[in-house]
């Protein structure tokens, strides 16, 4: 793990875009290390939420003030909110820790390498609403970066 | 990840290296067997009269622990391996040291009340452990205890840096904790009953293993491995009891307790 969010966020009916401080990978992902070619996961752990909510189309480094739609080389993947409310609720065989998704994002960090648009100290991820009409409030517990 | 060709050329250095590296709870493995070490000779010491043996305040507690170590950090390891994996790779062992104090402080409030129990002179019978190895299995069966095994899965975010990330270690080692206690405490204070009899850790751990280490937890499994304990302890306590009439002189075999005075791994 490289980086990841130190509090609770929330996530509503609008975009949403989250800085991320990254570090220097070490040990067995350090840049020295004799290691197959990189892997890079983002991890999207702990949502939850009371009530049901739009799935979110999720975005690495768009550039401020960009729409991320205008970019569809960032899309890592999307998040489907489907069984939100159950798993955000202790129950007979799933404690309340909510939903958790792991995007593979190693295309779009070679992409934004190869491109100079990488930096090595901060990451922005951006969520992206489908259409909703009722309130949304969705809290997501971390946001990490995982390179191995 | 490292590849099926690096490792082939890796040296045996290497490969020590990538082992610590894959597997960063390795340490708290070891603390669980040099755990089990210790009370396998203290079990080895006290075979036969576990029960009736009896240790000052301070030797049970460090037994209780002990015990929990052995018994129960077996049973969290992935819950570690997610407390390492959630750090920075510099503060991942800082972090499960963090979970595993915040683990063992719940049992060790139990403990606390579990050593008192202990302390009492008439508990110090076969009868006792049998009694409460029952409770256990009727214990698996209800809603608490299934609440409380559900719980022992959570996940919560941790902090990557700082105090923050500190607290967030220890209260998931808190969480999961408590969650165990409400799961096992019977199982747990049964064990202790006994004196920590390697008869009842070992069927205690695999009672344990039989429903936390499979896909559907086989609580009526379970429960049978807890009641074949109860009658594992409830014969030796009818054993011990007919022994007592029929003892010559009728010899008091109970009172009083053996007072061990050394340490637990005497």
């Amino acid at each position: 793990m490289v980086g990841a969010t130190s509090a609770p966020l929330f996530l509503g009916k609008e975009p949403t875009r989250i800085d991320l401080a990254i570090h220097q990978p070490t040990g067995a992902a350090s840049p020295g290390a004799d290691v197959a070619p990189r892997r890079v996961y983002l991890h999207i752990e702990n949502i939850t939420s009371d009530e049901m909510a739009p799935s979110y189309d999720v975005y690495l480094n768009v550039p401020p003030g960009d729409a991320p739609e205008e970019h569809p080389d960032l899309h890592v993947g999307g998040m489907a909110m489907f069984g939100l409310v159950e798993a955000s609720l202790a129950g007979r065989d799933e404690p309340d820790h909510g939903l958790t998704y792991m995007f593979d994002v190693t295309g779009v960090y070679r992409r934004l390498v190869e491109s100079g648009s990488w930096d090595d100290e901060r990451v922005h991820v951006s969520f992206v609403p489908t259409r909703w009409n009722d309130p949304v409030r969705v809290r997501v517990g971390r946001i990490s970066l995982h390179i191995e | 990840m490292t590849t099926d060709h690096s490792i082939s050329r890796a040296t045996p250095a290497q490969r020590m290296q990538l082992f610590f590296w894959l597997h960063p709870e390795w340490w708290t493995v070891a603390l669980c067997g040099a755990a089990w070490l210790v009370m396998l000779q203290h079990g080895w010491q006290h075979a036969g009269h576990g029960a009736l043996h009896r240790m000052s305040f301070p030797q049970e507690l460090v037994s209780w622990l002990l015990m929990v170590a052995a018994m129960m950090l077996p049973l969290v390891v992935d819950s570690v391996r997610a407390t390492a994996d959630a750090s920075l790779w510099a503060r991942r062992h800082r972090a499960i040291a963090g979970f595993v104090v915040g683990y063992l402080a719940p049992w060790a409030a139990v403990g606390v009340v579990a050593v008192g129990v202990r302390q009492l002179s008439w508990i110090h019978t076969h009868a006792a452990p049998a009694l409460v190895f029952g409770m256990a299995a009727l214990w698996l069966l209800t809603p608490m205890h299934r609440r409380g095994l559900v719980a022992c899965h959570r996940r919560r975010p941790l902090a990557p840096l700082g105090w923050r990330a500190d607290r967030d270690c220890l209260a998931f080692g808190g969480t999961i904790g408590r969650a165990c206690v409400s799961s096992c405490w019977p199982l747990m204070l049964a064990c202790a009953l006994t004196g920590h009899a390697l008869v009842a850790m070992i069927g205690g751990m695999g009672v344990s293993l039989i429903e936390r280490w499979s896909f559907r937890p086989r609580i009526r499994a379970a429960a049978l491995g807890a009641l074949a304990l109860a009658i594992y302890f409830g014969v030796q306590a009818g054993w011990d009891s007919g022994v007592s009439t029929n003892a010559p002189h009728s010899v008091e075999l109970h009172e009083p307790p053996i007072l061990c005075t050394g340490s637990v791994a005497e």
